[in-house]
C-alpha cells in the first residue's frame, strides 16, 4: 500500500472513528491573543496565521471530539485562580454558541455518541490544576455542574494538596484532602486527569479511584524520559482501572533530543539573565541565535506512534488515546503541525500494522468508554455518599 | 401560557374554593381573610439568610420545627411563603480563621451556591429552585416554595463578567452591589458594564445597603427594574439600612420593588412599627413598588417585632394591613404581584437586549 493511500485509507477510519483529543488550549490562546474577543479570530475560517486550532483544519484532522482545556497559569491562585476558570469555561460556552453547526456543547459519553451521528464536534471542557478550585470542594461541584469533566490535578507547579511532575514535591504524592478530592471527582462523575502531576501522585489517585482516570496529555517515559510522561508501572496500572493514556504530541517531552536541546537553550537563556520562560525581544533574540547555531529537533509522527507502540504494550490497546496539546504549545512535530495532522498519525499506525479495530479504540471508543464508566460509577457512588465538605487543614504558619 | 399560569383564578380548583368575603367587623374575620388571601397571593419574600446560619450550624432538619432557626418549612408553610429569595451573602469576607484572608469571595460564593442547591435537593417536596418568573408560578401551583439564588455580592465578581455568567448559569438570579470595589462612591465604567450584563442575562440588581448616590447610578444604567430586597423607611426611622423618600421615589420611577424588612433596629419592636413602615413605603414609593424581605434565617433569640419572630407571622401582619384599610388588590401585589412583576419585567428587558448584542467580555 501507498503512502497516499494509507492516507487516503486513515482518512475513512476517521470518518467512522474520529479523534477524541484530549487536551487542546484554544481557549486560553484566545484570552491570550483577543482577551476572548472571538470575533477577531473567527475560527469558521483559517487562522493557521494565530492558531493550530479551526473549524476547518478540525475537520480536516477527523477530529469528532475535543477536551477544550479551561486551563489558567499555574501561579495564579485564590479567586484569581477561580474567576479566570469561570472565564475560560463561559469563553468555552461562547465558542459553542457561536459555531453551532459544528460544535456542540457534550456532558456525557451519551452527548458524545450523539454529536457523532450528527456530525458535530462534542465540545468537553477539562481544568487543568488543582489550583483552579481554591482548596474547596464546593467550587469543585461547580465547575462540574458548569460542565467540566475532567481535572488534572496540579500543573506545573505543586499544590497544598498534590505534588507536580515539574516541581518540588511537598507531600509525597497525593495529602488527605487530595485524596478526599479523588474521591468527590469520583462521586459527581469528573474523570482525574494524571497528566501533570509527579508519579507519587499518579500512584496515590490511581490507588484511591474508583472510577477510570486518564492522561490528557501526556506519553511514555520509557520511551523518552521526560517527568511530563509516565512512567511503565503507572502504565501496566491501567488495565485494572479502566483509564485512559492520551499520547501527546509536545516535541520537549516526547523526542530525547528536544529535551536536550530544550535544556541546553534554557540554560543559554539563564546564562544570559534570563527566566527560561522569558519572551521578551531581547530574550528572544537571544533564543533565535541558539537555534540558528544549533537547529531544533524535529518531532515527526512516527516519534509519536514510537510512543503509541510503547503505551499499547504495556496498557494494553484498552488504554490508549490522544492528547495533542495544540495551542498550548509553541512547538508541534512535522506533519502534526496543527489539528489537521492527525490522519498522519493513523497512516503511520497503519504502515506499523495496527489493525482498524485497534485504531477505531484509540481514536475514538476508548476516551468515550472512560468517560461513560466514570458516569456509572458516579451513579453508584452518589447513591450512597453525601456531598463532601472536607476542608483543607493548613498548617499554622505562624 | 404564562400569563395564564400567572392568574390564580384560571388554575381550577383555587377560585371556588375562596371562602365567602366576611362581613366587616371582627379580629378573628381580618386573619381569616388575611389566610385566604395568602392561600391566592402567597408571600414571595425578598430576603432570607438561613443558607449561610445552616452552614454554621448544620444539624438542623428545617423539616421539623427546630428552636435553633427562625426559619422551617412548616413555619413557611403556615406564614403563606410561595417563594424566596434565598441571599447568598455571607457577613464578612476575610475575617479572623479565613486562611487566605480575603483570597476566597470567589469560592465563598460558589460554596454559597452549593450550599443552597444543596438545601433544595434535600427538601424537594418543599423548596424548588427556581429561575424564571415562570417557574415561580409553577412552583405556587405545585405548592412548592419557589426558591431563587441570591443576591450574590457585588464584589465576588472580581473584575470579571465571565464569573457573572458563571453564577446566573449556576443559577443565581439577584446581585447585590453593595460593597463592590464598582459601587463605592460612584459606579464605575466596570460598574456600568456589570448593570448592562446583569440586564441581559435577567439577573435583578438589589440595591439594599447603597449609598443614596450609587443607588440613583445603578437605577438609571440599568433597563430593568431594580429591587431593595429589605429595607424600612428612613423617614420613620433613619437607620442607615433604610430609604429614604428620594430613593423610594426613585424605585417608584423605575417601577422597582422596595421590600420591607422585620428588624427590631431598623422598624421597630412591633407588628404594628412593621405595619407603619409598609403604610409610609407605600404611599411614597406607590402600591406597585411596595414588598416583603422580612429577613429571616438567623438563629434566635434575635431582636425581631413582636408577633413577626419568625416566618409564620406574615397573615397577622396582612390582617392589620386590612384593619388599616388596604384593599385587598393592593396587598394581592404587596405580597406576590409586585415581586412577580418585577421578575417578568427584567426578563422582558433580557430578551430586548439579546436581540441587540453580543455579550461583554
Amino acid at each position: 500500500m501507498s503512502a497516499a493511500q494509507r492516507l487516503a485509507e486513515a482518512r475513512e477510519l476517521l470518518a467512522e472513528h474520529p479523534v477524541v483529543d484530549g487536551h487542546n488550549d484554544l481557549p486560553w490562546a484566545l484570552r491570550q491573543q483577543v482577551r476572548y474577543d472571538l470575533a477577531q479570530r473567527d475560527i469558521a475560517g483559517d487562522q493557521s496565521a494565530h492558531l493550530h486550532t479551526d473549524i476547518p483544519r478540525l475537520r480536516a484532522g477527523g477530529v469528532g471530539a475535543q477536551f477544550w482545556s479551561v486551563y489558567v497559569r499555574s501561579d495564579y491562585a485564590g479567586d484569581e485562580a477561580v474567576s479566570a476558570t469561570l472565564e475560560q469555561i463561559d469563553a468555552v460556552a461562547q465558542l459553542i454558541d457561536r459555531y453551532p453547526g459544528d460544535l456542540v456543547r457534550a456532558l456525557t459519553a451519551d452527548d458524545m455518541e450523539q454529536a457523532r451521528a450528527d456530525g458535530r464536534i462534542a465540545s468537553l471542557m477539562g481544568a487543568e490544576g488543582g489550583h483552579s478550585i481554591n482548596n474547596s470542594l464546593a467550587t469543585l461541584r461547580a465547575l462540574h455542574l458548569l460542565g467540566v469533566r475532567y481535572m488534572t490535578l496540579t500543573h506545573n507547579d505543586t499544590i497544598d494538596w498534590a505534588d507536580s511532575a515539574t516541581d518540588e514535591p511537598r507531600h509525597g504524592g497525593l495529602t488527605d484532602f487530595g485524596r478526599e478530592v479523588v474521591r468527590e471527582m469520583n462521586r459527581v462523575g469528573m474523570l482525574v486527569d494524571l497528566s501533570h502531576v509527579a508519579a507519587t501522585t499518579m500512584r496515590d489517585a490511581l490507588a484511591v479511584s474508583v472510577a477510570p482516570v486518564v492522561f490528557s496529555h501526556s506519553s511514555a517515559r520509557a520511551v523518552c524520559d521526560h517527568p511530563r510522561n509516565i512512567p511503565d508501572d503507572v502504565l501496566a496500572l491501567l488495565p485494572a482501572n479502566g483509564g485512559v493514556a492520551m499520547a501527546t504530541f509536545v516535541p520537549k517531552f516526547i523526542l530525547p533530543a528536544a529535551v536536550e536541546w530544550t535544556l541546553a537553550a534554557d540554560e543559554n537563556l539563564r546564562t544570559h539573565g534570563f527566566h527560561h520562560l522569558d519572551t521578551t525581544p531581547e530574550a528572544m533574540a537571544l533564543h533565535r541565535a541558539f537555534e540558528a547555531e544549533r537547529p531544533r529537533p524535529v518531532a515527526t509522527a512516527a516519534t509519536v506512534a514510537d510512543h503509541l507502540d510503547h503505551m499499547r504494550e504495556v496498557a494494553g490497546v484498552d488504554h490508549i488515546g490522544i492528547g495533542g496539546d495544540y495551542d498550548g504549545t509553541a512547538f508541534t512535530p512535522s506533519g502534526l503541525d496543527d489539528v489537521a495532522g492527525y490522519p498522519n498519525l493513523v497512516a503511520e499506525l497503519l504502515a506499523r500494522g495496527w489493525s482498524t479495530a485497534d485504531l477505531a479504540k484509540l481514536t475514538w471508543s476508548n476516551a468515550v468508554r472512560a468517560l461513560r464508566d466514570a458516569e456509572a460509577v458516579a451513579r453508584e457512588v452518589s447513591a450512597t455518599r453525601g456531598p463532601s465538605n472536607a476542608v483543607l487543614q493548613v498548617p499554622s504558619s505562624k | 401560557m404564562a400569563d395564564l399560569q400567572d392568574e390564580p383564578h384560571s388554575v381550577g380548583i383555587g377560585a371556588e374554593d375562596l371562602p365567602a368575603p366576611a362581613g366587616p367587623g371582627t379580629q378573628a374575620s381580618t386573619l381569616e381573610r388575611a389566610a385566604a388571601l395568602l392561600s391566592v397571593h402567597p408571600v414571595a419574600d425578598g430576603c432570607n439568610t438561613l443558607v449561610w446560619t445552616l452552614r454554621q450550624s448544620p444539624y438542623h432538619d428545617i423539616e421539623t420545627p427546630d428552636a435553633g432557626v427562625d426559619t422551617d418549612i412548616p413555619r413557611l408553610r403556615a406564614g403563606g411563603v410561595g417563594a424566596q429569595f434565598w441571599s447568598l451573602l455571607v457577613p464578612s469576607q476575610g475575617g479572623p480563621g479565613e486562611g487566605a484572608a480575603g483570597d476566597r469571595v470567589v469560592s465563598e460564593t460558589l460554596e454559597q451556591i452549593d450550599a443552597a442547591l444543596t438545601l433544595m435537593r434535600r427538601y424537594p417536596d418543599s423548596l424548588c429552585l427556581a429561575l424564571s418568573a415562570d417557574d415561580m408560578a409553577d412552583a405556587r401551583n405545585r405548592g412548592r416554595i419557589a426558591s431563587f439564588l441570591g443576591p450574590v455580592p457585588g464584589r465576588t465578581l472580581t473584575d470579571s463578567l465571565g464569573a457573572l455568567r458563571a453564577f446566573h448559569a449556576l443559577g443565581v438570579r439577584i446581585l447585590a452591589p453593595a460593597g463592590a470595589p464598582w459601587a463605592q462612591e460612584t459606579l464605575t465604567a466596570f460598574g456600568h458594564e456589570v448593570v448592562q450584563e446583569a440586564n441581559r442575562l435577567a439577573i435583578l440588581l438589589d440595591l439594599t445597603g447603597c449609598e443614596p448616590a450609587v443607588a440613583h447610578r445603578v437605577a438609571s444604567a440599568s433597563k430593568a427594574p431594580v429591587i431593595i430586597s429589605n429595607t424600612g423607611a428612613a423617614a420613620l426611622n433613619p437607620h442607615p439600612g433604610n430609604a429614604t423618600d428620594e430613593v423610594l421615589a426613585l424605585l417608584r420611577e423605575a417601577k422597582g420593588l422596595a421590600m420591607v424588612t422585620f428588624d427590631t433596629a431598623r422598624t421597630g419592636d412591633s407588628l404594628h412599627a412593621v405595619a407603619d413602615h409598609l403604610d409610609h413605603v407605600r404611599a411614597v414609593a406607590g402600591p406597585d413598588c411596595v414588598g416583603l424581605g422580612a429577613a429571616f434565617g438567623t438563629e434566635p433569640p434575635g431582636p425581631r417585632p413582636t408577633g413577626l419572630t419568625d416566618p409564620s407571622g406574615y397573615p397577622r401582619l396582612i390582617a392589620e394591613l386590612l384593619d388599616r384599610g388596604w384593599p385587598e388588590s393592593d396587598l394581592a401585589l404587596l405580597t406576590w404581584g409586585n415581586a412577580l412583576r418585577v421578575i417578568r419585567d427584567t426578563e422582558f428587558t433580557a430578551r430586548r437586549r439579546l436581540q441587540s448584542g453580543p455579550a461583554g467580555v
